[in-house]
């Protein structure tokens, strides 16, 4: 095990492209970063769920649909039993990429945690109690809950399922920008000693906004496919009057996002890094055109659902294909942005000094699959379709 | 030319930027967040196994109760204390980047197939814990137990894995000749730990049990009584206490134990805590229930409980205090620094390598104070603050300025909970004064120190001091006598 010595070598950073970047690093470096790229979009399916539910689920809140004797919503019924292990899963998710990006880019993303501080760390607590406002709206005569009168009453009452889903979407949101805020500063090293002597502003600047509505929109179009999917399958015993209600609504949702997201995209991925624009980049450009050209297809496949009026098999799968092609391709444009921001300075993408223990994990890989994949069989053998909520 | 901010090696407390929590020690910081994430994440691991055994109970028709029991909050409750749990081991990791990066970089650098390999754990627990919790009322009894199972065996599984990076801290054991990834997972402390975490699991997860019990309406006193012998043999492993804790101790570097035992008083009293602490919990638990001689109310188990945050807290406080002056044993300084650059730092100071200048320069009236300042935020402020928590003006600032020098010249002889001091002399004379100024209240004018007679005497006490640690600073300077 060796250790580094003391080092204060500065290097300059240089202007290049992303293949050179790619093809300066050591293979191992190259490897996580795939998986850094690859778990990270998994990520992304599931906060792109959440947060579109948990809109969905607000404003089905505000208008009443939870409240008793609300005339039944099959969509916004589901949404909301599904948002908790939903964010289970987002959470989940996102602890590997948060491994990855520690080996890739300790220095940046450490650097960037530190700086940001309160204002990072609030994140966690805004989880938790987002968390717990989700359960309040799903509560609803659960067996714990039958056994206290007033406490099933109070949480039954419309008024608290909107405050509590208007809050959790609030600090769902608050999550997303932490996230961005910091992705952001971790890519900027000459900012760094500024923003430790001044602390940060009380607001996020401008891109950081900007980065948040584009996500919350490129949210949208995968919220709206995996709903469409999940009313396909029976959800909450939905059936075809259901599926037609919720195809035009869900339409408008992707349509909007998808639009938006790629109007916000350009302005995005058109800044400079590292001297670089990653729209100049054959593998930006390429990139930047998968996800344009998922978004269209997925548009498409929405634009004739709503002319229809059905969630047909088809034009649901090809959406959420649309929506994962899409969710990759930003993975890799966000990856290239870094790469191209940061090389040539000292916290440029890494290697990690040891290595070992991946055959363990590849072992427990294959044991883990097997038995997720026995549970979900399982469970939905055990259960018939129309109740499968 | 000021330094790049992305420049500084990285291992080095100057490698990243750091924060000021003055009142507060940073050990604190962490050992709160840590206090209630062992809580809850121990809760919902035994209130698996809880929920597995009664599970058992009920489908073999030993405890007609038990599907009832189940199925109250008592089930939801484990599954949102999983959920929670999960979210403030989130809390620790981001905790453990804002108090030492260097460490968890380090961690992160030698573990990270352990993690990820925790992580499918997890996906197997989030998976079939929420298989049960939702669709548990319509699942046959063949396939609930089998979720439960894998339920329990992931949680444990996470566990496991957690513990071995964790148990490396204090003991890396034959990882640091050779860097193997499972030499320093299966260490020395492994197996004690392992065993005393997954007693607390099962002590928590009835205390848990208990109080739920005689929360949720619907059962009569009978019944209660019932299930609470029911939940007892929860409590048994707690038995086992007194050996796997002496066993723990056994397998201690001599130094961590010494300070258990006594040797530091701080550590010592939190020693004494968890253990009464756990004592009154287990002879509580294993008497009262196993034996039925008395029923446990929900007033009783509510206060067992908090006396179990306290054994807990107890326990994260020793665990991260043990460890010291190490943050990762024979390998890094809780300061971030190495043992191997000690000796260059002493060459080249610590500030050269510093690019995060002061936030506030202008409170400070001569640059040797600044540079003081900066000392003691690389080397210092890890463990001590000034003016609140282990406050170096209270511990300090009351000796001459000689003694000043004298005793942080020779720190690993000063308490060997400290590491040897890693910057210059000149560094050392701005830190003293500095503290000096810090005790006389921050008057506006202060004089420069640059006496090279002090200097030159300083270098003579730091080689005095050696630049190896206690105790093997000790030893050489025996050694160096007896020649
Ligand atoms: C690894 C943690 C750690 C670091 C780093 C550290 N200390 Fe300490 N120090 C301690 C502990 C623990 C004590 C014991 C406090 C007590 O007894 O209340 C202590 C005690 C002291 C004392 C009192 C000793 C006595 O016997 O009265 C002084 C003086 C002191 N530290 C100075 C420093 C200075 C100066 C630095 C920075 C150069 C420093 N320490 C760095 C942990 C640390
Ligand atoms: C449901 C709540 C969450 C939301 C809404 C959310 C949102 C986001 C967003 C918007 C990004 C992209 C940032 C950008 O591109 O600038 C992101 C990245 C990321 N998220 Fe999440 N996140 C959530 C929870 C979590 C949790 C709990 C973890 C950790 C376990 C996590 C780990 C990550 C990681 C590691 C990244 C990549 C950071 C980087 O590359 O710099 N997320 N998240």
């Amino acid at each position: 095990m060796m250790l580094p010595a003391v080092d204060t070598e500065t290097a300059a950073p240089a202007t290049s492209t992303l293949p050179e970047v790619l093809e300066a690093l050591p293979t191992n470096t190259v490897v996580y970063l795939a998986l850094l790229i690859a778990t990270y979009a998994l990520h992304a399916v599931f906060m792109n769920y959440t947060f579109g539910g948990m809109l969905w689920t607000a404003v089905a809140a505000l208008r009443g649909r939870y409240s008793e004797g609300a005339p039944r919503d099959t969509l916004a019924t589901v949404v909301r039993d599904w948002l908790p292990s939903a964010v289970s899963a987002a959470v989940t998710a996102g602890i590997a990429p948060l491994l990855f990006v520690q080996i890739v880019y300790q220095r940046s993303f450490y650097t960037a945690n530190i700086l940001l501080f309160n204002r990072w760390m609030a994140l966690l607590p805004a989880l938790i109690v987002a968390v717990y406002a989700m359960y309040v709206v799903k509560a609803h005569g659960s067996a714990g809950v039958r056994d206290h009168g007033r406490a099933a009453k109070f949480l039954a009452r419309g008024d608290v399922k909107s405050a509590a889903a208007v809050l959790a979407a609030l600090l769902i949101g608050y999550v997303g920008l932490a996230f961005i805020e910091n992705h952001l500063l971790s890519l900027a090293p000459e900012t760094w000693r500024d923003r430790y002597v001044e602390g940060s502003p009380a607001l996020p600047a401008a891109p950081a906004w900007i980065r948040l509505a584009m996500w919350a929109l490129g949210a949208l179009p995968t919220f709206a496919a995996l709903a469409a999917w999940q009313l396909r399958r029976g959800a909450g015993g939905a059936n075809d009057e259901d599926r037609a209600r919720a195809s035009r609504p869900l339409a408008l949702l992707a349509l909007t996002g998808a639009i938006g997201s790629l109007v916000l995209g350009t302005i995005v991925w058109s800044a400079d890094h590292g001297g670089t624009r990653l729209l100049d980049d054959s593998i930006g450009r390429l990139a930047f055109g998968s996800l344009a050209g998922a978004l269209a297809v997925g548009g498409a496949a929405w634009i004739t659902m709503a002319l229809h009026r059905r969630l047909s098999a088809i034009m649901v799968a090809l959406a959420v294909s649309a929506s994962l092609v899409a969710i990759l391709a930003h993975a890799v444009l966000r990856e290239g942005a870094r790469l191209l921001a940061l090389a040539g300075t000292p916290a440029a993408a890494r290697e990690p000094s040891g290595l070992g223990g991946l055959a363990v994990f590849l072992v427990f890989l294959v044991i883990s699959a097997g038995a997720i994949a026995w549970i979900v069989r399982a469970v939905a053998r055990a259960l018939p379709t129309t109740h499968r909520a | 030319m000021p330094l790049d901010p992305a420049s500084a090696a990285p291992l080095l407390p100057t490698a990243y930027p750091v924060q000021d929590y003055d009142p507060l020690m940073k050990g604190m910081v962490i050992g709160g967040i840590g206090i209630l994430h062992v809580f809850l994440a121990s809760f919902a691991i035994g209130g698996g196994f809880l929920l597995w055994w009664f599970e058992w109970l009920g489908q073999t028709g030993r405890e007609p109760l038990a599907r009832r029991f189940i199925d109250s909050v008592f089930r939801a409750l484990i599954f949102v204390s999983f959920i929670v749990g999960a979210l403030t081991g989130v809390g620790m990791w981001l905790t453990a980047i804002q108090i030492s990066s260097p460490t968890i970089g380090l961690m992160v650098d030698v573990f990270h197939w352990v993690w990820a390999t925790e992580w499918l754990f997890f996906w197997l627990e989030v998976v079939a814990g929420y298989a049960f919790f939702r669709y548990g009322d319509r699942l046959d009894g063949r396939t609930r137990l089998r979720l439960l199972t894998i339920y329990s065996i992931a949680g444990f599984g996470s566990l496991f894995w957690i513990n071995g990076i964790l148990s490396w801290q204090l003991t890396p054991g034959e990882w640091v000749e050779t860097g193997s990834v499972w030499a320093g997972f299966f260490n020395p402390t492994f197996w004690p730990s392992l065993l005393f975490r997954t007693v607390v699991c099962f002590t928590l997860a009835a205390l848990g049990g208990t109080i739920v019990l005689n929360l949720v309406g619907g059962f009569t006193r009978e019944e209660r009584e019932r299930l609470l012998h029911r939940i007892s043999p929860f409590f048994l492993p707690m038995l086992a206490m007194p050996f796997l804790g002496a066993w723990y101790l056994a397998a201690m570097p001599e130094d961590s134990r010494d300070w258990i035992l006594g040797g530091s008083m701080v550590i010592n009293m939190f020693f004494n805590i968890a253990v009464g602490a756990s004592a009154l919990i287990g002879g509580y638990g294993v008497i009262a229930l196993w034996r039925q001689r008395n029923f446990m109310n929900g007033a009783t188990a509510t206060l067992l409980a908090a006396l179990a945050v306290g054994a807990t807290g107890a326990g994260e406080f020793i665990r991260e205090g043990v460890r010291k002056p190490y943050t990762v044993r024979e390998t890094l300084f809780s300061t971030a620094v190495t043992p191997a650059q000690v000796a260059t730092l002493r060459e080249t100071g610590i500030l050269a390598t510093d690019p995060y200048p002061l936030r506030d320069p202008e409170a400070y009236p001569t640059d040797q104070l600044r540079e003081g300042r900066l000392v003691y935020r690389n080397l210092c402020s890890i463990c001590h603050t000034v003016h609140g928590a282990m406050a170096l003006n209270a511990l300090m600032g009351e000796w001459s300025i000689e003694q000043k020098r004298l005793m942080v010249a020779k720190l690993q002889w000063t308490g060997g909970y400290m590491p040897p001091f890693a910057g210059s002399a000149g560094e050392l004379e701005s830190l003293v004064q500095y503290i000096a100024w810090e005790h006389a209240k921050r008057p506006k004018e202060w004089r420069e120190s640059r006496d090279p007679e002090v200097i030159e005497e300083i270098e003579r006490m730091l080689e005095e001091a050696t630049t190896l640690p206690s105790p093997a600073a000790q030893k050489a300077a025996a050694g160096e006598e007896s020649r």
